[in-house]
């Protein structure tokens, strides 16, 4: 589950729970903003608290239903198993297959988002949801022209706070938004996840090169903007001073963990068959960025060298930019196609028993904004050895082990050295469990409640020097993805 | 019988539109108005004006001419230096200008140094001995050609540059009258042995936009406050515009843009969209391109603010002039207001020294309300003093006094 949809969650059960009725829900989508009822909202946090889905409580209805989640996992057991075909085939022909299926990758997935809008509507159709429909924020047309919307039709209003911890730069467009904050005098606080599209674009899918404008018109709607992260604090920071844009308020809320509680013997076979076997663990997206390229050279070099009896490294996480490639070398590259195991989806439970029975974690991202591999294995009591960048120092502080994320032999080294003296694991584990006291979601969500609800108490701030009447007592607030 | 002055230049002036053709094109509008026949002469390059209107008098430097070379190299953006050796070395050349010449000469205005050998060169036949020989300095070029050739990593530059140089400081140093157009360039030409000076600064024609064609704009261009740049598509005007306002345009609000406007366009657009925030900047972007002066000066009426991103070089700019004189905000490098000095306390003009600073002029100027400097008396009278006819009305004046006090 992505960092924002655990925010969300974390908050709207928070809200849900500790704070006034006048605190509405809303959801985002190309379309519009849709009304979220508390009663829809409660619902579906008991389903994903009784059934540990993946899915959040803002994606669609459908995503809490098994069959979504099914559809999932069969699209990327599709992925794996043409990656394992190709990989018999020779090279320069596998290689020409995957720059085929590289460069046509957005086409595919608009198609498969295509069919998945096509099956809601269909659902629509036949049983209408229970919401309230409010109307999208009118695109700027070239010329920056917008209109007024007519005044019962917006859910924002003069005073009010509208709260979003969703992920802002990619779906939203900011620039509307803007205007109507402009028009009608409600402020805003978004948030800021991952700062690594915007710092290393040339690892990211092309359409990252346009996220500058959304953080831009972000920064220009933002009364606030949490952070989470003090890596991501400073960057962001660096970053608007750069782009010349207006530096709203930028407050730092230390997530918490992803992991769920384990109950024993709820895991699938795969999964159960790595957990009778010692291994290291990392969980991240199979992406560029996140450096698996590292782990793998590691372990070809470990194997080069001779050693013996080395654990499985087991990659969880689905297929990002530029993931393919590295999955189908490791694959046909004898020296670890049976030690590396890459397993692209597991549900919460199943990530949380691979936490517990791994030996220690690694994350070698070559920058990580949020830590949050760092955070799930701290919490999950595991000894981590980390890349030296981003949030990792700020998370993991001096339970962790830092190297050079593009030192191989590094890396080589102290995998070796730490599985041949298997007490120094011990010992790290011992401090963890000693010291290390986890931040929890619910902490997360008091502090962003707290500055939300400060927020709306204020007068109006220096921000926006467009006129505001008089602000209201209400503060309507909306949680939206 | 009106006296006649020949205006020779480089580029034609019946329909002008840079900063050059304006300047010289308002000179001889002074010279009418003080009494004067004009006459002019451009040795122009037909791949840059091949497609305006040409006076009669015009003569082409042709594409195929051995005198496109600079002593056998092809070398870029030195036409200008060439065209006057074409005119004056080339036998064929300087027939056809012979051919043109008017029969009465009394002055010779020689805007920017290029043709100065042709002008001295014409005064050496017996008819014209008498002539006036005038320098005018828009400029002083050599820095200029020097930071241009150098952004192009141009070959062998500073040979160049160095007879460019030469060429300047004998322009000075023999014409009969030296004209700048600032202070700080007047004392170049007095260093460089110029017997009589004299400051006729950049000047504005004033405009007034019809009501449907600020209709037309008001609804094309953004509803809220907006920033306008106009400007030629001189190479110094796109190529130094990160170092003035930054690689990012994220100072402008969503909602606003920079407007831009001239030759400067696509370049500019092209420029801007390679630096590391490519798609920010282009979301900021509003293109007008070339606009006639009825759209031009509806959209100059328009404009929230002015800005003015010119990092060096001497002279003063014309745009400036046209933006102080609009009674808007005004945002500039500390260059740009070279000739201005005068009016850069006034409280809409905004000097920055930096790109941090320019970006945060501009996000304060697009918040202000309009500025209303039209309104203040001050305002108004440092505003006349702007307009061409009292810029260059001392110069027609002058001239008429060195022919009297020489017969």
């Amino acid at each position: 589950m992505l960092p924002h949809a655990w925010a969300e969650t974390a908050f709207a059960d928070y809200a849900l729970n500790r704070a006034p009725e006048w605190i509405r829900f809303c959801r985002y989508h190309a379309s519009g903003y849709f009304e979220v009822p508390r009663s829809d909202l409660e619902l579906a946090l008991l389903r994903f608290q009784t059934t540990r889905t993946t899915c959040t409580v803002f994606e669609n209805v459908d995503s809490a239903r098994p069959l979504y989640h099914l559809l999932k996992l069969i699209e990327q057991h599709i992925v794996l198993m043409a990656l394992r075909l190709t990989g018999w085939l020779p090279g320069r022909l596998r290689r020409s297959i995957y720059r085929f299926a590289k460069d046509r990758r957005p086409a595919r997935k608009m198609i498969i988002r295509g069919c998945r809008e096509l099956w809601r509507a269909a659902k629509y159709i036949a049983h209408p949801p229970n919401t309230v429909h409010l109307p999208r924020l009118p695109a700027l047309s070239p010329s920056g022209k917008a209109s007024r919307l007519p005044e019962q039709w917006i859910p924002f209003e003069e005073g009010d706070v509208y709260l979003s911890l969703g992920d802002d730069w990619a779906l939203k467009d900011m620039g509307s938004l803007y205007e109507q904050k402009g028009i009608h005098g409600f402020k805003v606080i978004l948030s800021c996840y991952d700062m690594f599209p915007i710092n290393f674009p040339h690892l990211c899918p092309p359409e990252s090169n346009a996220l500058s404008v959304s953080v831009a018109n972000a920064a220009w709607c933002a009364d606030e903007i949490i952070c989470f992260s003090e890596c991501a604090r400073r960057d962001l920071h660096a970053l608007l001073l750069e782009l010349g844009t207006p530096v709203p308020s930028l407050i730092t809320a230390p997530p918490g963990s992803r992991l769920v509680e384990a109950p024993p013997g709820r895991c699938a076979a795969e999964v159960a068959q790595i957990l009778q076997q010692p291994y290291i663990l990392f969980v991240s997206p199979l992406e560029r960025g996140k450096n698996h390229e590292t782990l793998y050279r590691a372990y070809t070099r470990l194997v080069e060298q001779g050693m013996q009896n080395l654990p499985y490294m087991v990659f969880v996480g689905g297929m990002g930019w530029g993931g393919d490639a590295l999955v189908a070398d490791i694959l046909a590259d004898w020296r670890t196609k049976s030690l590396i195991k890459v397993i692209n989806d597991v549900s919460p439970v199943e990530l949380a028993l691979l936490y517990q029975g791994a030996l220690f974690t690694v994350a070698p991202s070559l920058y990580d904004s949020l830590g949050g591999t760092v955070i799930d294995s701290l919490a999950s009591g595991k000894f981590c050895l980390a890349s030296e960048t981003g949030a990792m120092p700020e998370t993991g502080k001096d339970w962790v082990e830092y190297l050079d994320p593009w030192n191989v032999r590094q890396w080589a080294e102290r995998l070796k050295g730490y599985f041949e003296h298997p007490e120094s694991i011990t010992a790290a584990t011992e401090k963890i469990r000693r010291e290390y006291r986890p931040v929890t979601w619910e902490s997360t969500a008091a502090l962003i409640y707290e500055r939300a609800n400060n927020m709306a108490q204020d007068e109006p701030t220096q921000a926006d020097q467009r006129p505001h009447s008089q602000s209201h007592k209400h503060a309507l607030k909306w949680s939206c993805r | 019988m009106k006296p006649t002055v020949l205006l020779l230049s480089t580029y034609p002036l019946c329909e002008p539109k840079n900063g050059g053709q304006l300047r010289l094109f308002n000179i001889g509008n002074a010279f009418a108005k003080a009494g004067w026949r004009v006459e002019s002469m451009a040795i122009y390059t037909p791949e840059a004006y091949g497609f305006d209107r040409i006076g009669w008098r015009d003569i082409a430097f042709p594409a195929a001419s051995p005198y496109r070379k600079f002593h056998g190299r092809t070398v870029p953006l030195i036409n200008d230096l060439l065209a006057g050796k074409y005119a004056t070395q080339d036998p064929r050349g300087f027939q056809k200008v012979l051919k043109k010449l008017p029969r009465q000469i009394d002055a010779i205005h020689v805007e920017q140094p290029w043709l100065w050998p042709l002008a001295c060169r014409i005064k050496q036949i017996p008819r014209y001995m008498h002539t006036c020989l005038i320098y005018g300095s828009a400029n002083v070029e050599a820095p200029l050609k020097q930071a241009i050739l150098a952004t192009y990593n141009v070959a062998h530059s500073d040979e160049i540059v160095a007879e460019i140089d030469a060429l300047e400081q004998q322009a000075a140093r023999e014409a009969d009258m030296a004209v700048a157009v600032t202070q700080a360039d007047l004392e170049v030409l007095e260093k460089w042995g110029a017997r009589r000076l004299l400051l006729a600064p950049n000047g504005i024609s004033p405009w007034c936009a019809s009501p449907a064609r600020l209709l037309r704009w008001r609804a094309e261009l953004p509803k809220s406050p907006w920033i306008f740049y106009v400007a030629s598509g001189h190479p110094p005007n796109f190529t130094e515009f990160t170092q003035c306002v930054g690689e990012s345009l994220g100072c402008i609000p969503p909602d606003s843009k920079l407007v831009i406007a001239g030759g400067v366009s696509k370049p500019l657009q092209d420029s801007l969209a390679a630096t590391r925030w490519g798609a920010l900047n282009l979301s900021r972007l509003q293109l007008l391109y070339a606009l006639p002066d009825e759209d031009l000066a509806a959209v100059k009426t328009l404009a929230h603010a002015f800005l003015l991103p010119i990092p060096y070089g001497g002279g003063s700019n014309i745009k400036t002039a046209e933006a102080l004189y609009s009674g808007a905000y005004v945002i500039g490098s500390e260059s740009a207001f070279r000739g201005f000095e005068g009016l850069m306390h006034l409280p809409e003009v905004r000097v920055a020294h930096s790109a941090s600073q320019c970006q945060l002029m501009i996000r304060e100027v697009l918040a202000c309300p309009p500025a209303r400097s039209w309104e203040n008396e001050l305002g108004r009278h440092l505003r006349k003093r702007l307009q061409w006819d009292v810029c260059l009305a001392p110069l027609p004046a002058a001239v008429t006094a060195f022919q009297r006090n020489s017969v």
